[in-house]
């Protein structure tokens, strides 16, 4: 099931009734806990399963941290192999099965069993592994008490609103609400519908349809540099208006059952380093591998005392943004994706350019803006293209354009992706200058409801984010 | 800023521009009140292949989609029968497309064609619904009639859930909502080409078309979409036959071939989705044996090529779709097949 499915609205609203209509918050949080596997479970009850188990296994194992101090960095370990072993599994199973088959049928022996299977993995494994992990240190660390309440823990974990595509939410905000009693306020409904609202604009209006133009576009055997430059402008639209609405829609049903949940997005293409657009894109998973990889190693880094200042600089963000590429996906495309982020912040760092400079004057910004934007730009050409040989391939062999025609197309398909771009441009400008202005803001979210109404489709295409 | 207020205002405008579009719309588009269910429309099938029909007198018709267009050799096909063979194969083409083009351009002239070839891939053929909306529905509409009841009930209305049923019958806003999005798309699309590079909607079209011709797509990633888009054909409902057959255009394509003496052939491609017999889910299995048993139970003939082993895997220029040399072969395999068949 998801957020614009036809069951969505009908199951949450059995959901959102009964919630308010139980007393006392273990009974909501029950209640949360089965719609939660209910909603995870919709299409393939067995994944709900391999949810409920390896939640299982990480609450007695935090317990058991808390329990048998001398024992809590073997219990952590064990935790944190277990959850990768998972991800690793279910991440690289496709690619792991063909080569199987590939390897039999080439030794003569019958491949095509491996070849032939294919079985429905478990979506957003990745966020919720994320968050038992973090959960786990930071038991171990000490900064957390392990919950005593299976059924809070099993909710947080699971909670439907964030299971297949985050925010990652911290255990010290989320859990820690639903372990506190929830009572219905009219604030939770003011905080939520203008984050529904523009949540499914932003998904079924303007992701929805450039999603036409970029497949198209990244279909092609060989497109010119033009028409890819329009692509990748395409798809740094998509990816921003689909996963952030996931994040827009997902907070506002948490704020509608009265639990506040992070921000994921702080106007990312904003951003003049890549420092900063990493604090601002995905925040959720950023400050996750910030907290979790980046401070542990550079501190492991620093207490190494005959290391060179170059190395305790690089390799952290390195290292971070690899672990990143890994986690987006399978294959090289994403691992250089990582490593190119990497890279950027490496370089950045080296000409004095860390995540919160701002330079002076607007020529320099917006010069810098640029740069960076160009840079994001070409970020999401290496996640979104074929692979890296098809990119590598239009960068280097194919020509700007090659006939007029050509150009023709790409001019119009650009300023199709400039229309739908600016419906986010109107309220970034009304938020940024008219946000004590409740007519204008009013207008823009019952504009956004009419054209959700105009767009909307007897089915839709699934939330990008949902394959991490 | 006051949340209550704004959430109010809100409100007001919301109802104030529903309101508005559900006043102004129906006179606008010409919208009946409440709106019968499913798409309007055009008054007239077109009628340039009922005409090509009618002067030309071909006495097999071949419906189909992209792999028809790229798997058969038509004038290779009519010198090897002997008759004069007519082909419409277009690329995106699914059931719906060729019931219209049975009932309206084949039958729709004065000529009538001794058999008639409908060559599909799996489930294609009982799954009403695939490829009839989008950029497919201009297809529908071209070979549509103003009536389509049929079409209507089975690719449009039945995969409608109640809530949809409801909106498009009683809320002009929604069922107007092709025509709005027909409109800004087209002003979107058109506008400033024309204004800045003096190019019209035909001239933008034809620039479109030009780059995402289906040559210029890359076959690894063309394979890819195909796959990701077969899951409709593979879903385990798609593959139960007996829950699909009656929500089907193949009992009312069958009744339409008879009653008018046709001989009505399916041809099963072979593609490379599943290139071996043992390959193939089980489910789609029982599903070809059940559809044999119909079609060959009910008048029609069905034909079998997916796991012919003289189409060879260097035939195909993508997983489904045949190169230059798999069309002359697979033109030369569905010659002599035809030919049994024309003799009878």
């Amino acid at each position: 099931m998801n957020f614009i499915s036809y069951e969505f609205p009908i199951f949450f609203a059995i959901v959102f009734f009964l919630h308010w209509i139980v007393r006392g918050r273990r009974w909501q949080n029950l209640l949360l806990l089965a719609s939660s596997f209910v909603f995870y479970g919709w299409l393939v009850p067995w994944h709900a399963a391999v949810l409920f188990v390896s939640i299982l296994v990480d609450y007695f194992l935090a317990l058991g941290m808390s329990r048998l101090k001398s024992r809590a960095r073997f219990f952590l370990w064990f935790g944190i192999l277990l959850n990768l072993a998972l991800l690793a599994f279910v991440k690289y199973y496709f690619s792991f099965n063909n080569s199987l088959g590939l390897w039999l049928d080439a030794s003569g022996l019958p491949g095509d069993i491996f070849l032939a299977r294919k079985i429905i993995l478990p979506l957003g494994l990745s966020f919720y592994i994320l968050k038992k992990i973090g959960y786990l240190i930071d038991v171990q660390r000490g900064v957390l008490q392990p919950s005593s309440d299976f059924i809070a823990f099993a909710a947080y974990v699971s909670f439907f609103p964030q299971v297949f595509s985050g925010p990652i939410d911290r255990p010290q905000r989320l859990l820690k609400q639903l372990e506190e009693p929830r009572v219905w306020k009219p604030a939770n409904l003011y905080s939520a519908w203008h984050l529904i609202v523009i949540g499914l604009f932003k998904k079924i209006v303007i992701a929805n349809t450039v999603k036409v133009i970029v497949d198209q576009i990244f279909l092609l055997e060989e497109p010119s540099k033009v028409l890819l430059f329009v692509g990748g402008l395409g798809f740094t639209l998509q990816i921003l208006a689909d996963f952030s609405s996931y994040t827009d829609i997902s907070r506002g049903i948490s704020f509608l059952l009265g639990l506040e949940t992070m921000e994921n997005f702080n106007q990312p293409y904003l951003s003049v380093t890549p420092g900063e657009f990493w604090n601002r894109w995905h925040i959720s998973l950023s400050s996750w591998l910030r907290d979790y990889i980046f401070f542990p190693l550079r501190r492991t880094l620093l207490r190494m005392r005959n290391l060179p200042d170059v190395v305790t600089q690089s390799l952290p963000p390195l290292v971070t943004m690899f672990v990143s590429g890994l986690w987006h996906g399978v294959g090289w495309k994403f691992i250089v994706w990582g490593l190119y982020y990497g890279v950027l912040i490496v370089l950045y760092q080296l000409i004095g350019l860390r995540g919160d400079w701002k330079p002076a004057g607007r020529f320099k910004l917006f010069f810098a803006w640029l740069t960076m934007f160009l840079l994001i730009v070409f970020g999401w050409l290496i996640f979104r293209a074929q692979s890296l040989e098809w990119l590598w391939n239009v960068l280097v062999r194919a020509p700007l354009y090659r006939t007029p025609q050509e150009l023709i197309a790409s001019f119009t398909l650009l300023v199709m992706i400039a229309f739908y771009a600016s419906l986010l441009f109107v309220k970034f400008l009304i938020d940024r200058h008219w946000e004590d202005r409740p007519n204008a803001q009013a207008l823009y979210y019952a504009a956004a409801t009419v054209a959700v109404i105009v767009f909307s489709n007897s089915s839709s295409p699934d939330f990008i984010y949902f394959q991490f | 800023m006051n949340a209550k207020s704004v959430f109010a205002r809100y409100l007001i405008f919301l109802f104030g521009m529903l309101l508005a579009g559900n006043v102004y719309l129906p006179g606008h588009y010409n919208i009946p009140y409440p709106q019968t269910l499913g798409p309007q429309f055009k008054a007239n099938v077109k009628r340039d292949r009922i005409d090509a029909i009618s002067a030309n007198r071909p006495a097999v018709v071949l419906i189909g989609d992209s792999v028809l267009y790229l798997g058969i050799d038509q004038q290779a096909l009519s010198q090897q029968l002997g008759v004069e063979t007519y082909s419409i194969g277009m690329p995106g083409f699914g059931s719906a497309a060729w019931y219209l083009i049975l009932k309206n351009v084949v039958l729709g002239g004065s000529h009538r064609p001794e058999v008639v070839v409908v060559m599909f891939r799996d489930t294609m053929l009982t799954i009403p619904e695939f490829r009839t909306t989008g950029r497919y529905f201009a297809a529908i509409d071209d070979f549509a009639g103003r009536r389509e009841p049929l079409l209507t009930e089975l690719a449009f209305v039945n995969r409608m859930n109640p809530l949809e049923k409801l909106a498009g019958q009683y809320f002009p806003l929604y069922s107007a909502r092709w025509e709005l999005r027909e409109a800004l798309d087209s002003r979107v699309r058109y506008m400033p080409s024309s204004l800045l590079l003096d190019c019209s909607a035909e001239c933008t079209d034809e620039a479109i078309n030009s780059i995402f011709a289906r040559g210029l797509v890359d076959a690894v990633a063309f394979n890819q979409a195909v796959e990701d888009a077969g899951e409709t054909l593979y879903a385990l409902e798609a593959m139960d036959f007996d829950g699909k057959i009656d929500r089907s255009f193949l009992p009312a394509m069958i009744q339409l071939a008879q009653e008018n003496n046709i001989k009505l052939v399916f041809v099963r491609t072979r593609t490379l989705v599943f290139p071996e017999y043992s390959s193939e889910p089980p489910a789609l299995r029982n599903y070809m044996e059940s559809l044999d048993a119909y079609i060959s139970g009910h008048g029609a003939y069905f034909i079998d090529f997916a796991h012919d082993e003289r189409i060879k895997d260097e035939y195909f220029s993508d997983i489904l779709h045949f190169n230059p040399s798999g069309m002359q072969a697979f033109t030369g395999m569905l010659a002599e097949e035809l030919k049994v068949l024309l003799k009878q």
